[in-house]
C-alpha cells in the first residue's frame, strides 16, 4: 500500500513539474528573451492561460502526501519553513504578476508585473531545484549534535544558509554549493522546456532566436550533468547503488539522456518532438532522483 | 533513493523512507478508493483543457 501511494503521488508530482515547468520556463524566457510589447503580451498569455490548472497538480501533491505519508509531510514543512514561506510568497507574485499586467494600460504598470513575473519564475525554478537537492544530500535529522538529538528523530529545521556553504558539514543549509547546483540545473531544464512551450503555443518574433538559444543551453546543460554526476559521491558515497541492485531503474536516467540528445537537433526537429525531449528531460530528471 | 525519501546526515537517526513515515494501513487502504477517482478526475481536468486550448493561442482573450 505504501508503495502504490509512493508510486501516485511520484506521478503526480512529475506531472507538476512537466506542467508548471513549462509555465516557469516560458516566465524565465519572458525575462531575458521578450523585448517587443507585442512579445511580452503573448508570452504572457502562453503561460497566463494554463498556470492555474497546472498548479491544481501541486495541490493534489500536497494533499496526497498529508494523506499517505503524514510524518514526511509534518516533517518537511517544519524543518524547510522558511523555504517554503518564500516559495508561497513567490507563487504568489508570478500569478498577480500574469494576472494583473493587463488590466491598466500602462507601460510602467505592465513593466513592474512583468518584472515580478519573471523574477519570481526564476527563483521558482531555482528554489524547486534546491529543494530537490536537499531532498538527495539529507538533513540533520533530529538536530544530532556531539551525539545527542536536539529534537525527536523525525524532526530538523534549516538556516538558509550555513556560513560554510558546504553540504557535508554537521549543520548543513538549505543553500549550499551542491544544492546550488541542482538549482542552476533546473533553472536551465525549465529554460529549455519553457523556451519549447512558447515556441509550440505561440508565433512570437523570437521563436528562430529561442531555438538557437534551447541548443546553446543543451550544451550548458550536458556539462552541468556531468558535472554534477561527478561530485555526487561527495553527498553519497554510493550514488548509483540502487541502480546496480536493480538495474531496470536505469530507464529513468536513460529518459533523462534520450532528452537532452533530442534537443541536439532541436533546429530540424518539429516543434512538438522538441516538446516531447523537454518533457522527457523534466520526467527523467526528476525519476532518476 | 528509494525506498529513503529523505536521508539523514548522521549516524543516529534513520533516514525518513516511505515505510517509517506512512500513515496506518486501513487509511491507506481506505483512501485508494477516493484517490483512484480524484486521480482520474485529475488527467480528465487536464485532457479537456489541453484541447479546449490545442493549437497556437496568440488570438485567444486572456487578462482583459
Amino acid at each position: 500500500m505504501e508503495i502504490f501511494w509512493y508510486i501516485i503521488i511520484a506521478i503526480v508530482l512529475a506531472m507538476f513539474f512537466i506542467l508548471d515547468g513549462y509555465d516557469f520556463g516560458t516566465g524565465i524566457v519572458h525575462l531575458f528573451f521578450a523585448k517587443k510589447e507585442e512579445d511580452k503580451e503573448v508570452i504572457a498569455k502562453a503561460a497566463g492561460l494554463f498556470w492555474d490548472s497546472n498548479e491544481v497538480w501541486l495541490v493534489a501533491a500536497g494533499g496526497m502526501l498529508f494523506m499517505a505519508f503524514p510524518t514526511f509531510y509534518a516533517s518537511v514543512f517544519s524543518g524547510f519553513y522558511l523555504p517554503l514561506i518564500i516559495v508561497l510568497w513567490l507563487i504568489i507574485f508570478r500569478a498577480i504578476g500574469l494576472e494583473f499586467r493587463s488590466q491598466f494600460n500602462y507601460q510602467m504598470w505592465k513593466d513592474m508585473w512583468d518584472k515580478a513575473f519573471g523574477v519570481s519564475s526564476l527563483l521558482l525554478a531555482l528554489f524547486f531545484g534546491i529543494a530537490l537537492g536537499n531532498i538527495v544530500r539529507g538533513v540533520n535529522l533530529g538536530g544530532v549534535e556531539n551525539g545527542i538529538s536536539a529534537y525527536e528523530a523525525h524532526y530538523f529545521f534549516l538556516p538558509l544558509w550555513d556560513a560554510s556553504f558546504n553540504p557535508s558539514t554537521t549543520h548543513p543549509g538549505v543553500i549550499d554549493w551542491f544544492t546550488l547546483t541542482i538549482g542552476v540545473i533546473s533553472v536551465v531544464v525549465l529554460t529549455i522546456h519553457g523556451a519549447n512551450w512558447v515556441i509550440l503555443k505561440t508565433n512570437s518574433s523570437i521563436n528562430n532566436k529561442l531555438k538557437l538559444t534551447i541548443f546553446k543551453l543543451n550544451i550548458v546543460l550536458s556539462a552541468l550533468t556531468v558535472f554534477s554526476l561527478s561530485i555526487w559521491h561527495i553527498i553519497n558515497p554510493s550514488p548509483f547503488k540502487n541502480f546496480l541492485e536493480k538495474p531496470y531503474l536505469i530507464v529513468f536516467p536513460l529518459i533523462y539522456f534520450s532528452g537532452i540528445i533530442g534537443l541536439f537537433f532541436v533546429k530540424k526537429n518539429k516543434n512538438n518532438t522538441n516538446f516531447i525531449f523537454s518533457t522527457l528531460l523534466v520526467l527523467g530528471g526528476i525519476t532518476s532522483l | 533513493m528509494f525506498p529513503v525519501i529523505l536521508p539523514s546526515t548522521n549516524t543516529i537517526n534513520e533516514p525518513l523512507t516511505i515505510y517509517n513515515t506512512a500513515a496506518a494501513k486501513y487509511g491507506l487502504s481506505v483512501a485508494m478508493s477516493w484517490g483512484i477517482v480524484g486521480f482520474i478526475l485529475l488527467f480528465v481536468y487536464m485532457i479537456i483543457q489541453k484541447r479546449l486550448m490545442s493549437g497556437k493561442i496568440d488570438k485567444m482573450d486572456y487578462g482583459h
